[in-house]
Parts: C-alpha cells; structure tokens; sequence
C-alpha cells in the first residue's frame, strides 16, 4: 500500500494493524513467488490483505458488540451498557455507520467476509481464486 | 449489469477503501483501545449462545431498572448484584431419571479456590449455580478476610462449591507462558479437570476454557493439542475470525464437555 495512505490513518489504528499487515505481506510475496499470473494482482492483493486485517482486527469485534446490543434489545433491554459506554441504536449511530460502510465495501466488490478470515495465505489465495472464477 | 471486482475495478477499489478511511479512521482509532472489551464482550455472547445451543432456555436478568440496558460487569470491584447476567435452565432426561440444570452465566465476578478459602480468582467468563428458590445466593461477601480488611466495600465473590465451570478471554496472540498460566488457573478453581480420565465429548457445560484472539504459530498448537489430550479444557485460537467455535452446534461436538 502507499505510504501516502498509511500516513492518512490515525496512529493508534495504524499500531493495531501495521505489524499484521507487513507479516502478510511477506507471507504474499513469498506466495508470489511461483505465481506468474498473480504477480500483476499484487497491489490489489495488498490492498485486500489490508482490509482482512482491518476487519479482523478492528471491525469484527466492533460488529460483535453491537450484533450483542442487538440480541439484548431483541430479548427487551434498551441496550449494553460497558462501564460508561453505552450501546445501542441512538448513542452509537456513527459505530454502526462504520461498520454497515465497511460491509458495503465487501458487498460492492463481491468479497465474501469468509475470505478475510483466513489463518494462512494460501487459503486467502485459494478463496481469492474461487471468487475471480465466480465475477 | 456486470458484478464488480477488486481486480478488474481496481483503481476504484482502491480509491472506495482510501475514501472510507478518510471517512472513518478516526472513528476506528477511537475503538482500538477498547478492543480488547470488545473481544471479551463477544466471548461472554459465544458463552451464552453455547448454553442457547446446548438446548438451554435462556433468560436475561437484573437489566437497569432506570433505563433498561444490560449492565456489563467490566471488573471485579462492584457488586455483582448490581450488573446484568443470563440464567440458562434446562429440563432433561438421562437413564429414565428427570433433571434440572439451572446456572448463571456471569462476567468478572471473583471466584474462591479450590484449596484456600483466602485466595480468589477473577475468570472473564463465570458459569455458576443458581438457586431458583432464592433459599441462597451463588454470590457471597465477606468483609473479615485479612488482606480486605479496613475497606468500606464488601468482598464479593463466588464460592468454589458453586463454580460450574469457567472461560478466560485474551485478546492476545498465544505464547506459551499464556496457555501455561491458564493451566495454573485451573489448578487454582477446578483441579479435578486436570485429570485426563474427566475428558468427555458429552454434557451440558464447556469445560475450563481459554479463549485466545490470535492464531497459534506451530508450537503452540502443539502446546495446545498436548494440554487438550492430558486435561479436561479446552484452549481455542483464532476466535476473533471465528467466534463459532464456541457455540456452533457441530463445532462444539469438538469440545471437552462435562
């Protein structure tokens, strides 16, 4: 990814997804290696990489929690409450936002969220492979 | 129309993914120290959705009478009485005879040794008796115990005869001495599961768990599948990406039971 990007994103999320990212990243490169035809990719590949740290990290916990405040307005709460913080449509719109945008993204570019949750790159890659042979 | 994708509209996916950190990353920074809550939080709703997939009727008790949310308990310093929990019920049948289970699912609540009645414990995730007649209270206090005396709030915590079973949530990546403590932790609330003879695939509860957000590098998966085959626990990894391995009902087939 560009330096110019990773200079655009805020310190502590950068902290949180940089060491992830760079891991992957030589893992892809080492991938790469023997795949002539991704080598063109790789920029997209990174960027995908990218994203699956970002969701993984970040945005699934996140998700979690407020699927979790779902589930308690469902069973008649009005929320979660976590210390101070509270949970639920009104207070959060902006959290939620975030995430429902995140998804769009996935949604946009037919990137199922599975394919993010890999442990090994060659799994990505594979999951990368089979959703080019369904677009 | 044509569906898109990453590769072929690459330039606009890439443009689509800088636009929404502009838009969003500093929402996101906001969120990164409470992660971790995070994590534990969507731990405690797996825990629940084990009990709810184990055929358990599930029913949410002491939301804030003000204005009704769930109350999380975040550490053990408050009254548990004062924060929110789930009680699981279930009616069975086993060799002709009836049973009822009925227990609580609680978070960060201390939790008495096995062995001395003076140390205390604070799992993430508390799964204790409930007494439905109210004739006692799975929660105790004291205020006589010599390490807390002279302090104005009473000692809460959770008597060992009444600790089912318990979870701790890391939001970490495993490391040996990780898995290790986890051990010592158990030893400390419920050292029966250390037995390998208490290994079982069927019951009601999950037994002593570790739950870890990270991936496991070679050694330790090795760590924990020897831990997994000598104990009665259960050590997962990975369950930021895949929480399901806690609930799902063919994955927790899988899981040391009791």
């Amino acid at each position: 990814m560009d330096d110019e990007l990773w200079k655009s994103i805020p310190p502590q999320l950068r902290m949180e997804i940089e060491p992830e990212y760079y891991f992957k990243i030589k893992e892809l490169d080492f991938f790469l290696r023997t795949r002539e035809r991704q080598k063109p990719r790789r920029k997209t590949l990174e960027y995908l990489i990218f994203l699956g740290v970002l969701y993984r990290r970040i945005i699934k916990p996140i998700d979690g929690t407020l699927s979790f405040s779902y589930s308690l307005m469902n069973a008649g709460a009005n929320g979660l409450k976590v210390g101070k913080k509270q949970f639920n449509h009104e207070k959060n719109k902006q959290l939620f936002k975030t995430v429902i945008e995140f998804k769009k993204i996935l949604e946009k570019y037919n990137i199922p969220a599975e394919i993010l949750e890999y442990m090994a790159i060659e799994d990505f890659m594979k999951s990368i492979e089979r959703i080019e042979r369904k677009i | 129309m044509t569906e898109k994708s990453p590769f072929r509209e690459a330039t606009d996916f890439m443009v689509d993914i800088n636009q929404y950190l502009l838009d969003f990353g500093q929402v996101l920074n906001n969120q990164v120290r409470r992660i971790a809550t995070y994590f534990e939080i969507n731990c405690y709703n797996n825990a629940v959705r084990f009990y709810q997939n184990q055929d358990f009727e599930i029913t949410m008790i002491n939301p804030d009478s003000g204005n009704g949310n769930f109350v999380y308990q975040l550490s053990p310093a408050g009254n548990p009485n004062n924060f929110s929990f789930f009680l699981a019920r279930k009616d069975y049948q086993e060799n002709g005879k009836k049973f009822t289970v009925i227990c609580s699912i609680r978070q960060n609540v201390r939790v008495q040794s096995k062995s001395d009645n003076n140390i205390f414990f604070t799992p993430d995730i508390v799964i204790s008796h409930f007494f439905e007649d109210q004739t006692q209270s799975e929660i105790s206090s004291d205020q006589n115990l010599s390490f807390y005396q002279n302090q104005k709030q009473k000692f809460y915590f959770i008597a060992n005869e009444n600790l089912i079973t318990f979870a701790e949530a890391k939001h970490y990546s495993p490391f040996p001495e990780l898995i290790g403590s986890f051990i010592g932790i158990v030893h400390v609330l419920k050292p029966d599961f250390l037995r390998k003879n208490k290994r079982k695939k069927k019951g009601n509860h999950f037994a002593p768990s570790l739950l870890i957000s990270g991936e496991g590098a070679n050694h330790v998966s090795q760590i924990k599948t020897s831990f997994e085959n000598r104990y009665a626990i259960n050590i997962l990894f990975e369950l930021i990406s895949d929480g399901s391995q806690l609930y799902e009902r063919e994955k927790i087939k899988k899981l040391n039971k009791f």
